[in-house]
C-alpha cells in the first residue's frame, strides 16, 4: 500500500464515477427522449401516462438484468425515483 | 442574443365540455327530505342526485343510513324527477341491490384500498360498465389512487370517475385539505375523469361555493356537493350542506364561470 493512506487509490475511483455519471447521465436524458415521445403518442392510443403494467415489466427486466452486487431492492428503488420523475416532469 | 424558448402549457383543465354535479343529501333520511333536494336538482336542469342508504360512519353508534328503503326513497323521487342515481356501496354483498336500482356506485374514502371491494365491483360492473365513483383515500397518494382504480378497471369497467375529497393534514380548520392539484395531476398522468367532493374537505357550508369555484377553475370533470333541505336537522354532516336555495345560488355562479371557460353544467 503506498504511504497516502490510499488517497491516490480513492482518487482514482472517483475519476472512474464521475465518467460513468457523466455516461449515466446522458443516458438518462436518451431515455427521457423515448419516455416523453411515447407520452406525446399516447393520447391518440387512448393510453394514460401513468401505466402500472408497464412498471411492473420494467423492474421486472431490472431485475432479470441485475447481475449485481447491488441487490434487486436497490436497483428498484433507483429505477422507482427514475419512473416517478419521468411521470412528473413536464412535457417538451 | 439568445431568445428563450417559448413552450405552451398544455391546459391540463380542459378534458370536458361538461361539467356534472352529483349533488344530493349526505344521507337519504325520509322520502320528503331526499324529494326536496331532487326538485331542486331537477329544476336546475343537473342530471345526477347523490344520497347516502349505507353510511360509513366513524361512531357505531351514529345514523347509519337507511339502507335498502333509502334506496326505495332515492328510486321513487329520481324517477320522478327523471334524475340519475349514484349511492355509495361498502360491502360487496350490496353490490348487487344498488347496481340493479342504482345508476352509479361510489366507493368511499374508507373503502380507498379495500381491494377485494374493488374488484367485486370490478367484475359486477364489467358488462354494464356503470359509472364508479371512486374517491380518494384521505391520507392516499395519488400514484396509490391510480393503482387502486386498476383493481376495478381490470376487468373491462374503464367507466370510472376519480373523486379528490380532501387530505387529512395538520391543518384543523377546515374537515380535510382539498388537494386541488389533484385535477391537473389526474389528467396529466391518466385518462380518468376527476370530481372534486367541495362539501367534505370544507366542513363548514361557509366554504363550499369558494371550493366548488377553485374546482371549475382548476378543470374538475364533475363536483360533488352535499344539499340538504333543513341542515340544521340533518342526521350527518349537516354543518356541510347547503341549503336548496344556497345550492340554487352556487350553481348560477358556477354556471358562469363554467361559460367561460367554454364549458356547460349539467
Amino acid at each position: 500500500m503506498a504511504d497516502d493512506n490510499g488517497l491516490a487509490e480513492i482518487q482514482e475511483h472517483r475519476n472512474a464515477i464521475d465518467e460513468i455519471d457523466a455516461r449515466i447521465v446522458a443516458l438518462i436524458n436518451e431515455r427521457a427522449l423515448h419516455s416523453l415521445k411515447i407520452r406525446s403518442l399516447k393520447p391518440n392510443a387512448n393510453m394514460g401516462l401513468y401505466d402500472p403494467q408497464r412498471e411492473a415489466e420494467i423492474l421486472q427486466k431490472v431485475r432479470q438484468n441485475n447481475e449485481g452486487p447491488l441487490y434487486n431492492e436497490h436497483l428498484c428503488e433507483i429505477y422507482t425515483a427514475l419512473l416517478k420523475v419521468m411521470k412528473e416532469a413536464p412535457s417538451l | 442574443m439568445r431568445r428563450a424558448r417559448y413552450a405552451k402549457i398544455p391546459d391540463l383543465g380542459a378534458r370536458t365540455d361538461e361539467i356534472t354535479i352529483f349533488a344530493g343529501p349526505c344521507s337519504i333520511e325520509s322520502l320528503e327530505q331526499f324529494d326536496a333536494v331532487a326538485e331542486t336538482v331537477a329544476h336546475l336542469g343537473l342530471s345526477w342526485i347523490r344520497g347516502g342508504a349505507f353510511k360509513p360512519r366513524t361512531n357505531l353508534h351514529s345514523f347509519q343510513g337507511l339502507g335498502e328503503q333509502a334506496l326505495q326513497i332515492m328510486n321513487e323521487s329520481s324517477s320522478k324527477h327523471g334524475l340519475k342515481t349514484l349511492t355509495e356501496v361498502m360491502d360487496s354483498e350490496h353490490i348487487k341491490l344498488v347496481q340493479d336500482c342504482c345508476d352509479g356506485i361510489q366507493i368511499g374514502s374508507r373503502n380507498f384500498q379495500n381491494f377485494s371491494l374493488l374488484r367485486d365491483i370490478g367484475i359486477a360492473t364489467a358488462e354494464s360498465k356503470t359509472m364508479v365513483l371512486f374517491k380518494r383515500g384521505f391520507a392516499g397518494t395519488i400514484a396509490e389512487w391510480l393503482s387502486a382504480a386498476e383493481y376495478i378497471t381490470q376487468h373491462g369497467n374503464d367507466n370510472v370517475v376519480l373523486c379528490e375529497r380532501g387530505l387529512r393534514t395538520f391543518e384543523t380548520a377546515t374537515r380535510f385539505t382539498l388537494d386541488i392539484s389533484a385535477v391537473p395531476v389526474i389528467h396529466k398522468q391518466s385518462l380518468f375523469p376527476i370530481c372534486i367532493d367541495v362539501s367534505h374537505p370544507a366542513g363548514q357550508r361557509d366554504l363550499v361555493p369558494s371550493l366548488a369555484k377553485a374546482a371549475i377553475a382548476a378543470g374538475a370533470d364533475s363536483l360533488m356537493i352535499e344539499v340538504h333541505p333543513d341542515p340544521q336537522k340533518a342526521l350527518s354532516d349537516g354543518a356541510q350542506q347547503l341549503t336548496p336555495e344556497q345550492f340554487e345560488d352556487l350553481v348560477l355562479e358556477l354556471r358562469d364561470i363554467a361559460a367561460v371557460l367554454g364549458k356547460k353544467i349539467v
